[in-house]
């Protein structure tokens, strides 16, 4: 037997036992499904802290397409991507020049049918809620489009609440989709 | 940008890509076993002249045309597809592996490429034969545990390198934006009884499909509104359009440059070595040499994309993913002259032996010369050096007309010009003249 006999049977060997352990957790997470009592699911918090810098988006991306292994539909990570998107892209922008960005939290709670966000900054005072809305049906040329993104959140987010605690902006929403 | 009808159509037949998977896995069976048990004198043996100077070459020249449509019919993704299939536990990848298995795959290129040179893989069956099982196993425990293509997605040295000059693809595949933001079912990621979702993961209403879509053609036969559509695009046009970088690219293409600069140098730089030291080095001693002359590139270019805060005007960060996405028409030359021109040239002349003889014809017992001499080589290796450097630098212009004004533009380009100038001028002087 060559060395190039050896070495080939050696592969042979590791993708075999690969493919076989592969094989038996798969074996083992059927038979767990197969016996897990249906409880109610706990609920899970994820907190997520972002530098105020435009270019941590995509590491809330990586973060929020990492939902999907708790169950929750691709639209509502994706609808949630946009509303935080627009949130956290808002809150960079009124960060004043000069100033060292300060972070900004954002909280996720799972809940089973629904997901609570709070996103939390150090800006200076500001309510987006009060922000007046803007009338799509109007003529063209006559819509503002200041408040556009917010009015993309307002749209995609439920049960918006603002808060002012502190030096703090706490913005909370929520937002449900089908178990 | 002109449509591809014709590709279109072809890519949502049913029997692609399988009809081009299952020629190529066999066939990569029979690579193995050529390379393991075929003849294996130097030159004699086929399998390594078709791995090589074949597949080797064809790489950068394919991602330029197609992008990753390698990876589509790729032999490895699909044993690891196969095995899926029979015993795929479809776990989602940890996250830590999404964040920063890029970087474990840019590493492992840049290791393998070292290695490669260093150790003359081109002309060894066992290394050779080493190198596609293990590549080959590593897809199969992907395969077998995680879910779509992980090792393609975020591990695979190849792919993912060949991603970041997939930018410059010609043929790409692009969307309408007017149906995708109406879309509210994301058939192409989800897949529908036509086919099975994104292999990799992709939404093309969100994702970047230059550097990572594979042209496997599922959203073609999953859309049911004709969204996604392929597309003839001009690589400069292609290129600009998509001005986005990760750090861990920008850290390649950096760091490359210092690889290919010390691939040149490091003979001369060991035998300099020895002559002062009076000791022998080794083989691993010039690949720790050469990883630390990629890593002080990276490092420069760090500290590079730091000092020029204060003319750009934007952040270290920034700087470092902007000017390392406009070194990808440099980096491309360098590694088209590693890969597709060396083999070719001189290797080239091998492989039409090896074929002509395994096809039964007799040909004269002469030495197999390269079809082109050391310094014709270099020469033209110097000319492809200049091109990419002449490519980056024009590109970063065109880019820069559109939002500064002429004063800060001008400073950006100089500064930007005399790096990557100083780079290529030593590059062309140690080709030509050592």
């Amino acid at each position: 037997m060559t060395s190039h006999h050896i070495i080939l049977y050696s592969f042979l060997c590791v993708i075999s036992i690969i493919v076989f352990s592969g094989y038996l957790v798969k074996m083992y997470r059927f038979k767990r499904e197969k016996n897990r009592v249906t409880e109610p699911q706990e609920a899970r918090a994820i907190d997520i802290e972002l530098k105020g810098d435009i270019f941590e988006l995509d590491k809330l991306s990586i973060i929020l397409e990492d939902l999907v292994r708790y169950n929750v539909p691709v639209k509502t990570i994706l609808d949630l991507n946009i509303v935080i998107e627009e949130v956290y892209t808002s809150i960079v922008n009124q960060q004043k020049e000069g100033q060292d960005n300060k972070n900004v939290l954002i909280s996720l709670v799972l809940d089973p049918g629904q997901i609570r966000v709070s996103i939390t900054d150090h800006n200076a005072e500001f309510n987006p809620i009060v922000m007046q809305k803007i009338d799509l049906n109007a003529p063209f040329e006559e819509i503002s489009f200041h408040g556009l993104g917010f009015h993309l959140v307002r749209h995609l987010a439920d049960d918006l609440n603002y808060q002012r605690m502190e030096d703090r902006n706490i913005l909370t929403m929520k937002k449900t989709y089908a178990k | 940008m002109k449509r591809l009808k014709f590709l279109e159509s072809l890519l949502r037949w049913k029997w692609y890509p399988d009809i081009l998977r299952l020629p190529l896995f066999i066939g990569f069976f029979v690579l193995i076993y050529v390379l393991l048990f075929g003849d294996q004198a130097e030159g004699k043996n086929i399998g390594l002249s078709v791995m090589w100077v074949l597949m080797w070459s064809l790489q950068p020249v394919a991602f330029v045309l197609l992008g990753r449509f390698w990876c589509g019919i790729c032999p490895f993704s699909s044993a690891g597809d196969l095995v899926q299939k029979m015993v795929g536990n479809e776990i989602h990848p940890p996250l830590f592996l999404k964040k920063y298995g890029v970087w474990f795959a840019y590493t492992f290129f840049i290791v393998i490429f070292v290695i490669e040179t260093l150790l003359h893989m081109a002309s060894s069956t066992t290394a050779s034969g080493i190198l596609l099982l293990t590549i080959c196993t590593m897809a199969i425990i992907s395969g077998a545990f995680f879910r779509r293509r992980t090792w393609c997605r975020y591990l695979c040295p190849l792919g993912v390198a060949g991603g970041v000059f997939s930018r410059l693809r010609v043929v790409k595949l692009s969307k309408d934006s007017a149906i995708c933001n109406e879309c509210k079912e994301f058939e192409c990621f989800q897949g529908t009884v036509n086919s099975k979702g994104c292999p990799m993961g992709l939404c093309i209403k969100r994702h970047d499909l230059d550097a990572d879509c594979i042209s496997c053609g599922n959203c073609l036969k999953n859309c049911p509104n004709g969204s996604p559509r392929i597309q003839l695009r001009s690589p400069v046009k292609g290129f600009l359009a998509n001005v986005k970088m990760s750090q861990a690219e920008s850290a390649f293409t950096s760091s490359f440059i210092g690889l290919s600069i010390a691939l040149s140098l490091i003979k001369d730089f060991m035998r300099e070595i020895n002559l002062s030291f009076g000791s022998e080095t080794a083989v691993w001693d010039e690949f720790l040499v050469i990883m630390l002359f990629s890593g002080l590139s990276l490092s420069l270019f760090y500290i590079f994309s730091y000092i020029i805060r204060p003319v750009t005007r934007q952040s270290q960060k920034h700087n470092f993913r902007f000017f390392g996405f406009f070194l990808i028409p440099y980096v491309f030359f360098v590694l088209f002259n590693l890969t597709s021109v060396h083999e070719v040239l001189l290797n080239g002349m091998t492989l039409f032996y090896n074929v002509t003889i395994s096809m039964g014809l007799s040909l004269p017992k002469t030495p197999i010369h390269p079809l082109v001499g050391l310094q014709g080589m270099h020469f033209i290796q110097g000319l492809g050096v200049l091109a990419g450097s002449i490519l980056s630098i024009v590109f970063c212009v065109h880019e820069l007309q559109k939002a500064l004004n002429n004063r800060q533009r001008n400073k950006i380009i100089a500064v930007f010009s005399v790096f990557l100038v100083a780079v290529t001028g030593y590059s062309i002087y140690l080709l030509i003249f050592l």
